[in-house]
């Protein structure tokens, strides 16, 4: 069992499950668009561009 | 975490990246166009561009194009033929002795369906400027080195950042942004939001920036390692009195690797082969093995393969960090994705900087303090 207590760990959650979830996106976009070719790439790409996604929402909400 | 604990994770995150941050920056903005060299290098005369054929034009052998090659430049020996991946351009490279080092040469491009020079592209332009700076500062090796370094410091600085950015964020949304404060609230929660939503791409591109600093040295392994076992039956051998064909050494290699394309064909006697090899290299077809390279040794005396294996695991690594570095795999979007990222890392890097100018007036352990009590500013 991990010592960090469920409070302290869902506390860290609430902070970092957004940018977990950017990240993933990132992540699995960066490494598909590298194994994949043609039209999927674009896809990929979207991915890729989760972080200017959340730059965008941020500014314009 | 205790404040203790928080007061050493800030001062890691402030050392780590005020100690690279003008060369990150550099980085940053000569990495922009190098991220479009493809696009830019023939608008700037910096790549080879293939003309019309002419109507009669035929393929030639690669024989025919190494003569002609070494009837324009007849001191020279000829080091490597290189070929485009994307264009019927090969690249003969040329000059004064088998181990004269890359700034020795001489580089002519020939139009492979005609078998005819095309005009070479002009070297030590924008794009070599930036990339000779992006590389290694002009200094080669030790500027390599260097960079890696500075690459190694960005790796602690984002952990030391996701760190320090959890007690930051205790009490603040995600994305929270308080435009209406001073402008160094501002800068900060700009500082912090830039930085964590990049994360990933900038452990990335760091990482693999770093692994790419290493080319020389995984090079120079590769060729004391596998280059060496391969040749190593041959070391004693004297070097081949007459060359066996080019277009042979292509064809065997080929038929025992046949859905590979031409990569780059090192000479007996240059850094990538043996005295007695030509080294044919090779690349898949298939958008990862395109970037891995395959090397076959063909005896430059009898045109037979002699050996052709896998590369190890660390080139593969390095082959890999290249596309992953700089973005170009995935077609323009993509480039233009990471561009836009590389501008959000000039950001997070330009508002480090603000923020440092602005903590100077003010003792560490006040900022800690705006750490510890969860983004309440201390003024």
């Amino acid at each position: 069992m991990s010592k960090v207590p469920l409070e302290q760990r869902a506390r860290l959650w609430r902070i970092f499950r957004i940018p977990v979830y950017i990240g993933l996106l990132s992540a699995i976009g960066l490494v598909a668009a590298l194994v994949s070719d043609g039209p999927a790439d674009v896809l990929w790409t979207f991915l890729v561009a989760a972080p200017l996604a959340a730059v965008v929402f941020v500014s314009v909400r | 975490m205790t404040q203790r604990g928080i007061r050493r994770w800030y001062l890691v995150h402030k050392w780590t990246s005020l100690i690279p941050t003008f060369f990150l920056i550099m980085l940053c903005i000569t990495g922009l166009p190098l991220i479009f060299r493809e696009e830019l290098g023939p608008l700037l005369g910096e790549q080879a561009v293939l003309p019309t054929l002419a109507p009669n034009a035929e393929p030639q052998t690669l024989d025919a194009i190494v003569s002609r090659a070494l009837a324009a430049r007849p001191r020279e020996v000829m080091q490597f033929l290189a070929f485009d991946d994307d264009h019927p351009i090969a690249y003969a490279i040329t000059a004064p002795a088998l181990d004269s080092p890359p700034d020795k040469s001489f580089n002519q491009p020939f139009d492979l369906r005609s078998g005819e020079p095309i005009p070479a592209p002009r070297r030590g332009g924008f794009l070599d400027f930036m990339l000779s700076l992006h590389e290694d500062m002009f200094l080669e090796l030790p500027g390599k080195l260097f960079l890696g370094l500075m690459g190694l410091l960005l790796l602690v600085s984002i952990l030391s950042g996701v760190v320090v950015y959890a007690p930051f964020m205790r009490k603040l949304d995600f994305g929270t942004l308080r435009m209406k404060r001073s402008q160094r609230i501002k800068w900060l929660d700009v500082h912090n939001f830039a930085g964590i939503v990049t994360i990933v791409w900038l452990v990335i591109v760091g990482a693999t920036g770093v692994i790419n600093t290493l080319n020389p040295i995984v090079a120079g392994l590769w060729r004391l390692g596998q280059l060496a076992e391969m040749t190593a039956p041959y070391r004693d051998l004297p070097p081949p009195k007459h060359l066996s064909s080019l277009d042979e050494a292509v064809a065997t290699t080929l038929a025992a690797a046949p859905h590979n394309a031409l990569s780059t064909i090192a000479y007996p006697g240059t850094a990538f082969s043996s005295k007695h090899h030509y080294a044919v290299f090779v690349h898949g077809n298939t958008p990862v093995s395109s970037r891995l390279l395959m090397p076959a040794l063909i005896d430059g005396e009898t045109g037979k393969l002699t050996d052709m294996r896998e590369m190890p695991l660390y080139v593969r690594i390095l082959f890999l960090s290249e596309p992953l570095h700089f973005g170009d795999y995935g077609g323009i979007f993509l480039k233009i994705v990471w561009a836009l990222l590389d501008l959000l890392a000039i950001a997070v890097l330009g508002s480090g900087v603000y923020l440092w100018l602005g903590r100077r007036r003010v003792p560490d352990e006040t900022r800690v303090l705006e750490l510890v009590s969860g983004g309440e500013v201390v003024e």
